[in-house]
């Protein structure tokens, strides 16, 4: 079965502006190809001015490729935009509403936009009210929201036609930790009912929490893609667990663990020793047996896993937030 | 392009507009507080017409005298005009014509309020030695006045009447002098006023006043120039931020949202466009029945913006394709959104001084010389007034509609280039 986009090779270049030196432009994207399987969460992640926001602004056909192409559900987006059009739906990080409007009269206009009409867009504008949780204040204006409460109304927009394909451009950005909370939620409420999200962030814990696959972009390029597991694995990133244990007890303890099985090291930081291992956890009860029998128990235990940070710290140099 | 997701999006932006009560204030309250305020300051009641102070009636005269035995006593009847005593100075301002269809049609035209028409027997039936004098000879002008121009006809008759009479009691005074004595022609004025008195009132003369459909009113109607010059010049404004709004959906991204959906490009320029279109002609739409309603309060006889509303309805049209063109120019020079509202507030008010938006302007011209022809507003308004005195102002049209090609045809390059839509 063949996935449910497509993306090959795509490249955009802004046009240099008007006196710049440079007289090529700026190359945002360079080449970037991946592919999303139905019913899958795929994010994109990667630093601000990554080129996010303009591989979602291609394959949602608001930018034209400078080169390659986006195919959606078996359309391109630059021979049959519209019916690629219809088969998507884009929540951006701008609130994209009109704040004179009611939240009713928001979704109404945008679901007109898709075709939508008569009894048909009353009932799908009421369960989407019902899914955002602002039924009861459908009918005020949007400028008297909260910006968690527009923000919600701006994923409904995006969920009107019943997309097949979801792009989130940074839902999250500026909302309050309830907020993010909540549209966490929906984007996984959305995969369960069958809906393909394309998720781009800069926030690593989102891309980890919801991905089924993530594309690390940066400067334009993909650099890293697949699942977090495998992404971590690719980097030979360990485990490490952080064993205090004081600074009396710290080379006993060492020279104990160094040995043991799945343990390809330990070194002692002040009070503590930090222990590598592929898999920490899984090393974690012989570790504290052992120290038990001889009466050398940690007063605390960190274990700290490698992340989607480490991966884009190795493969970059730079932080996510850099 | 899709017809329904047009209206759809002109209708988002009617919505909009009416839900935004300062804009309501901007685009509807304040032309109609502000032309009632100065039309009561340039008139006094707000009404125009034969309240306004008399002087300087326009006058036109033609003199077709072919004389008599006393010369061409039609002359001084037209110099007495042409080159008024002191006392009469103020009160008229005439010029010769040499024809009376010219004249009658220079009156219609409302470039003058009277026609004295003095015919070719007029020195000829001043003969007082003929004996038919006064019986069926009579001496014969005739007044042409507009429809309108009640009193300033009453006044020209009263003076001409009065001059011929004259002449006429000096003719009969010298007649009868000159068969007795001509030594006594000395004396013809005492003799004239003699023989004057001996007449009583009896008039010599035949002073016909007809009266022609005033095509231009001549005389200056405050609410007839205020109430199109403050309603353009607002609908400049309100059309101008209407482009705007494209570049404000473009920032706050709800273009785009429009772009994304299944909604061609050409049909999302046309809906944002017509929105400010159609809103520009409700705008006015509602100015001039305000307005009109506020002439009927103020007693105002003559109907604002006149009565042909077919007329009005297509000058509406094209002043207001020309407003979406000068917008469209204004936005697509501008870098970005704060830069257009700059350019927009400056260029507008330069464009309603330059076009005589703010002063009184009784003669219609050009109240600035030919630099107010590049005011949008000018010709707009003027084009208005003319319309309410019952002219069909074609050459504002073609130069509104000059306007709104121009402008529209290169401001929409520039626009497109900016906003990309």
């Amino acid at each position: 079965m063949s996935p449910l986009v497509e993306i090959n090779n795509l490249k955009k270049r802004y046009p240099p502006a008007p006196g710049a030196a440079d007289k090529e432009g700026l190359l945002a994207v360079k080449g970037v190809s991946f592919h999303i399987e139905k019913g899958e969460i795929f994010s994109l992640l990667g630093p601000n001015g990554a080129g996010k926001t303009t591989t979602i602004s291609m394959m949602s056909g608001l930018l034209a490729p400078t080169e390659g192409d986006v195919i959606i559900g078996g359309h391109s987006i630059t021979q049959n935009p519209l019916a690629v059009k219809k088969l998507i739906g884009v929540i951006p990080q701008e609130i994209a509403l009109y704040p004179e409007l009611s939240a009713r009269a928001n979704l109404e206009f945008f679901g007109r936009l898709y075709g939508m009409g008569g009894a048909a867009l009353r009932k799908r504008v009421d369960e989407v009210l019902e899914f955002i949780d602002l039924k009861d204040r459908q009918k005020e204006r949007i400028d008297t929201f909260s910006g968690g409460m527009k923000r919600r109304v701006n994923i409904g927009v995006g969920l009107l036609h019943k997309p097949a394909l979801v792009f989130m451009d940074e839902p999250t950005v500026g909302v309050d930790p309830q907020s993010r909370r909540s549209i966490l939620d929906a984007v996984k409420n959305l995969n369960d009912e069958g809906m393909s999200v394309l998720y781009t962030t800069h926030y690593m814990e989102e891309a980890e929490e919801l991905s089924d696959r993530v594309g690390i972009i940066d400067h334009g390029s993909l650099i890293a893609l697949g699942t977090k597991g495998e992404l971590i694995q690719r980097i030979g990133e360990q485990d490490a667990l952080l064993l205090k244990v004081g600074q009396e007890n710290a080379p006993k303890v060492r020279d104990l663990v160094v040995n043991m099985p799945g343990v390809s090291g330990a070194t002692i930081e002040d009070d503590k020793v930090r222990l590598l291992a592929g898999r920490g956890r899984q090393a974690l009860p012989a570790v504290l047996k052992l120290l038990d029998d001889h009466g050398l128990l940690p007063t605390s235990i960190q274990i700290i896993e490698p992340n989607l940070e480490s991966v884009f710290l190795h493969m970059t140099g730079r932080a996510l937030r850099d | 392009m899709d017809i329904r997701k047009i209206w759809l999006i002109v209708w988002k932006d009617l919505r909009i507009q009416f839900a935004d009560s300062a804009g309501i204030l901007i685009s509807y309250v304040t032309p109609i507080v502000l032309t009632f305020i100065i039309s009561l300051a340039f008139s006094g009641t707000g009404a125009g017409g034969d309240s306004s102070p008399i002087t300087d009636i326009p006058v036109v005269v033609v003199n077709e005298d072919a004389g008599g035995a006393f010369g061409k006593l039609g002359d001084q009847v037209a110099d007495l005009f042409l080159n008024p005593p002191e006392a009469l100075a103020s009160l008229i301002e005439a010029r010769a014509i040499s024809t009376p269809e010219e004249a009658r049609q220079i009156v219609l035209r409302g470039e003058a309020q009277i026609a004295i028409l003095i015919p070719a027997d007029f020195s000829a039936s001043l003969n007082t030695a003929n004996p038919d004098f006064g019986k069926t000879q009579k001496v014969r002008v005739e007044i042409f006045r507009n429809v309108d121009a009640l009193i300033s006809g009453q006044i020209v008759a009263s003076i001409v009447n009065q001059f011929v009479n004259s002449v006429t009691n000096a003719s009969i005074a010298v007649s009868a002098a000159a068969q007795t004595n001509p030594l006594l022609l000395a004396q013809a004025n005492p003799i004239a006023a003699e023989v004057a008195q001996k007449t009583g009132t009896e008039d010599h003369i035949t002073v016909t006043v007809t009266e022609g459909k005033r095509v231009v009113q001549q005389g200056f109607n405050a609410l007839q120039q205020f109430a199109p010059s403050m309603a353009v010049f607002f609908l400049n404004f309100s059309v101008a931020f209407g482009v705007l709004s494209v570049m404000e959906e473009k920032e706050r991204w709800t273009l785009q949202r429009m772009l994304i959906s299944p909604t061609n490009r050409p049909s999302v320029l046309i809906g944002k466009l017509g929105g400010a279109y159609i809103n520009g002609v409700v705008q006015l739409t509602i100015l001039i029945a305000a307005t009109t309603v506020l002439g009927l309060l103020l007693g105002d006889p003559q109907p604002v913006w006149g009565t042909d509303l077919i007329r009005l309805a297509v000058m509406v049209l094209v002043v207001v394709a020309a407003s979406i063109g000068l917008g469209t120019i204004i936005v697509g020079l501008a870098k970005d959104r704060v830069q257009a509202q700059v350019m927009i507030n400056a260029i507008l008010i330069v464009l309603g001084l330059l076009g005589g938006s703010f002063f009184a302007n009784a003669s219609g011209s050009a109240p600035l010389g030919p630099v107010s022809y590049i005011s949008i507003n000018y010709w707009a308004q003027n084009a208005f007034t003319q319309l309410a005195q019952g002219v069909f102002p074609v050459l504002n049209i073609v130069v509104l509609g000059g306007m709104f090609i121009g402008f529209f045809g290169i401001g929409l390059g520039l626009f497109n280039r900016r906003v990309g839509v």
